[in-house]
């Protein structure tokens, strides 16, 4: 004789996920609570070979070399910019310094007409100790290239070197 | 007349498994973006520049210097710090040992030089003699993108 079991339980298996949910709650507020958006970040590559090299193997003679004598103002502050190109001075001394930096750079560059110009010329950085490094980037990213109306980057110059002035 | 209620007692359950799934790929979202740079750790403040570009390989091998406004630099993640400059090339020297072990020349390694914009140029420019002395010739001054 057959039995028949009447009082089988259901098959589906229900779990309690309550524990589950409020680990899965926890992690989440704790990443939202520690997420900053930090900037992306990139470099500007200066070139400066050892010092126990001499000087003139240093200095490409192909090259022609702009100094830039970065001059700080009160507490780090900018001050004027030199610029020595040749037996050419210029001092560029008002709050658009970096703009005027950057349009001399411009015009030494495109006056050759040829768009590769830019490897052919040196910048060396004269720079006050005292200056504020933020101001010196800002000199380095005038002479380094512009960002175009449509988004592209110009590149001007990439050969870039500080001078030694320790003791000064 | 009064009707029996045929009342039976319901138990309301929602369905939470869309609720479970979007909590997961939130966490895994979180999780993958986090961010464990150095500048978060060591409290300095880069300048910005809208001409550089987050680098698209990793270097060979490279050494990362922080550098704080009070002239106190940081050797990579936080591990070796010094309070002055001039302390900085035992280190140095340690890091073109390590590199050398791994046949890469001293003049071959990036220098990555993450100065707080408030720093003294002059300092920086202490750290990069100091590198230059351990022979260090590649150097890249590291700036946040402005957008």
């Amino acid at each position: 004789m057959r039995i028949r079991n009447t009082n089988r339980p259901s098959d589906s298996i229900k779990l309690d996920l309550t524990a589950m949910i409020d680990i899965v709650f926890q992690l989440m507020v704790y990443f939202i609570m520690t997420f900053k958006i930090t900037a992306l970040e990139g470099d500007f590559n200066i070139n400066m070979p050892t010092s126990a090299v001499d000087p003139s193997q240093i200095i490409d003679p192909l090259n022609q070399t702009i100094e830039v004598h970065l001059i700080a103002g009160a507490d780090g502050a900018a001050g004027p910019i030199e610029v020595k190109y040749g037996s050419q001075t210029e001092v560029f001394g008002d709050e658009y310094r970096y703009v005027r930096l950057r349009d001399y750079i411009k015009n030494l560059v495109l006056q050759s007409g040829d768009p590769l110009a830019g490897n052919e010329f040196e910048v060396e950085f004269n720079i006050d100790r005292t200056l504020h490094y933020g101001h010196t980037v800002q000199a380095v990213e005038a002479v380094s290239g512009e960002v175009n109306p449509d988004g592209r980057i110009a590149t001007l110059i990439q050969k870039i070197r500080f001078r030694d002035n320790r003791g000064r | 007349m009064r009707f029996a209620r045929d009342r039976q007692r319901q138990v309301m359950e929602g369905d939470f498994t869309p609720m479970i799934d979007m909590a997961f790929q939130l966490i895994a979202f979180f999780m993958l973006i986090i961010n464990f740079s150095a500048e978060q750790h060591h409290e300095i403040e880069l300048p910005d520049s809208e001409l550089v570009k987050p680098p698209d390989e990793p270097p060979e091998f490279e050494i990362v210097l922080t550098l704080g406004s009070d002239g106190s630099v940081i050797l990579g993640q936080a591990t070796d710090r010094v309070s002055q400059v001039d302390l900085i090339p035992p280190f140095l020297t340690r890091e073109v040992t390590n590199a050398a072990a791994q046949k890469i020349p001293a003049n071959e390694i990036d220098v990555v030089i993450r100065a707080h914009k408030e720093t003294e140029t002059g300092l920086v420019q202490d750290l990069v003699v100091k590198c230059q002395d351990a022979g260090l010739q590649k150097f890249k001054l590291r700036v946040k993108e402005r957008k």
